[in-house]
């Protein structure tokens, strides 16, 4: 509960600093849940592709 | 995507350092503890986290500016304010505190300016130099501890606003004493951030004031625009104030027109002559609270009173209140109600007593505080005027002892920091002594003009005036730094100014 808080306050601040709040997902499944898992895995990946990529480091 | 357009790698750096600070993650950390506290509400919290996310941000900007170049000067700051569109104090307090966390160098050049027997030596400001330390910014420890260590080295003003901003409530001063919580308490650092005598970058609130573009020496009683000696026109106040009625009459106007909801100010209590906090709505009750009282009163406490929270106030105090007031006016972090204080009146403090020293001096003067009508201090003696028409002294030399230990530290007589300061040193007898610091008092002041409430001449012209003023500010600067090199000498904790 504590980490899903948390999280969910992360969200806050990207979105205020305008970063897009998605970049950061949070899923709930156990050691066992393997389709959840991948499920999970493909979402959060579809949704970052959607989004542009971010501007990378400068050369020097 | 639209909603992330213009998005720098600095600015996702600076992001991904200020999520990294230890600031931000006590509050993020203690979420909960703060709600349940009910000290802030949910809108209250994100309010402070955003904002002092932002200023994190700020911060490492600046610092991320300063790594990429090798050695900059002050001209270097001015050009990164103007990258930022902030004002230089701001800057400056930034650079302040990564200095104060070990990420910089700052070194301050001066030009010497020898002094004769008439004028001491004097120092101006030249230039400065910072460097990176290239520190990890992971590895940096807080250095915003529990105002606690304050209460412990004998440093607390007793201002109050600890207080009132703490968000689980764990502080609280009772009679200039400080009560610490340690099981509540979550660490924020909040508290040291506000308090006055934890750090108190005097150059930056200076700048701050008059929101000048230099760092300079503003003399023995710090940056003013002009200064009078008035007294008040309202027959109610001339009846019951200290000198010249002049901070009551400014409340009395301010709420009388409506410009503010309300005023913080110290009244008596039941107790003879201990004051306590209290929250003036209308102009009778100014009239109720005139008159100086001598014992510390921790007013800005009353700020946690959820009922003016979006209020507009003004703030009667001590200069350590005023300092409170616009050091965390400078590094804002979003605090409730602090953002509504209009106006800053501050008053002028030598020092003060403990209700137990008052009660002393009572004793010395052999009478009972219950009978005191008025007390004064004036030409070097404490006066207690009683109801039965005696006039009692005493030297303030005897009972200097009796003052509180924690004001030896403190520099400033005029409420430096204040938007207008009040007091009677420098004119006659029933007369105020005023130094408008800011456009903000000065406007006020003009209107108090304007409206007839006041009778006002220029200093220059009254005897002892500004010259006894000043002589006096430099003895008590003298005194705080004689007392803060004493501190120095014994590893004790004194206040960095």
């Amino acid at each position: 509960m504590v980490t899903y808080n948390h999280v969910l306050t992360l969200k806050k601040l990207l979105k205020h600093a305008g970063i897009s709040e998605e970049r950061v997902q949070q899923y709930f499944c156990s050691a066992a849940e393997v389709e959840k898992f991948v499920d999970s895995v493909n979402d959060i990946t579809k949704k970052i592709e959607a989004l542009s990529p971010l501007p990378k480091p400068n050369p020097n | 995507m639209s909603a992330e357009e213009g998005l720098s790698w600095e600015l996702i750096k600076n992001v991904a350092d200020a999520l990294d600070s230890y600031r931000v993650r006590a509050l993020i950390d203690a979420k909960q503890e703060i709600l349940e506290a009910g000290v802030y509400n949910e809108s209250e919290y994100e309010t402070i986290l955003f904002k002092m996310f932002d200023e994190e941000q700020l911060k490492y900007s600046l610092l991320n500016y300063i790594n990429n170049n090798e050695k900059l000067h002050f001209a270097d700051i001015k050009k990164f304010t103007e990258k930022e569109s902030i004002e230089l104090y701001k800057a400056l307090s930034f650079m302040e505190l990564l200095e104060k966390e070990k990420l910089i160098l700052v070194d301050k050049l001066y030009d010497k300016i020898e002094g004769d027997e008439k004028t001491p030596e004097k120092l101006i400001f030249k230039d400065l130099t910072i460097e990176a330390t290239k520190e990890d910014i992971s590895e940096i420890k807080s250095i915003y501890e529990p105002v606690r260590v304050i209460f412990d080295s004998n440093c607390c003003s007793g201002c109050g606003l600890c207080a009132a901003i703490c968000p689980v409530n764990c502080l609280e001063i009772e009679n200039g004493i400080g009560k610490f919580d340690e099981e509540k308490c979550i660490r924020c650092g909040l508290c040291y951030f506000v308090c006055p005598r934890s750090y108190l970058p005097i150059d930056i609130l200076n700048m701050a004031q008059d929101n000048g573009e230099e760092i300079k020496d503003y003399g023995k009683i710090g940056p003013y625009l002009e200064a009078y000696s008035a007294k008040t026109k309202i027959k109610e106040i001339s009846e019951v104030c200290q000198d010249g009625g002049i901070s009551s009459t400014c409340l009395y106007y301010l709420l009388e027109q409506g410009k503010i909801d309300a005023a913080l100010g110290a009244k008596m209590s039941e107790t003879p002559w201990r004051p306590g906090a209290v929250v003036l709505k209308n102009k009778e009750e100014v009239i109720e609270t005139a008159g100086t009282k001598y014992v510390n009163n921790p007013n800005l406490q009353a700020l946690n009173d959820i009922e003016i929270r979006g209020k507009n106030l003004a703030v009667v105090g001590v200069p350590c209140q005023m300092q409170a007031l616009l050091k965390s006016k400078i590094y804002d972090i979003g605090l409730p109600s602090l953002g509504n204080i209009e106006y800053r009146i501050g008053i002028f403090c030598m020092e003060s007593f403990s209700y137990e020293g008052l009660l002393k001096i009572c004793e010395i003067l052999k009478t009972d505080v219950k009978d005191a009508k008025k007390m004064d201090i004036n030409k070097g003696k404490f006066f207690v005027y009683t109801n039965k028409g005696e006039e009692l002294a005493v030297p303030i030399k005897e009972i200097s002892n009796l003052a509180r230990e924690d004001c030896e530290v403190c520099f400033d007589l005029t409420s430096e920091s204040a938007d207008i300061s009040v007091g009677s040193i420098g004119s006659t007898s029933g007369w105020n002594t005023v130094l408008i610091r800011t456009e903000k008092g000065k406007q006020l002041y003009e209107e108090l003009l304007a409206n007839d409430l006041i009778e006002s001449k220029d200093i220059a012209g009254v005897k002892p005036g500004l010259p006894l003023l000043i002589r006096i500010a430099n003895a008590k600067r003298n005194t705080c730094n004689k007392h803060i090199t004493e501190k120095k000498e014994k590893n004790e904790r004194a206040p960095s100014y």
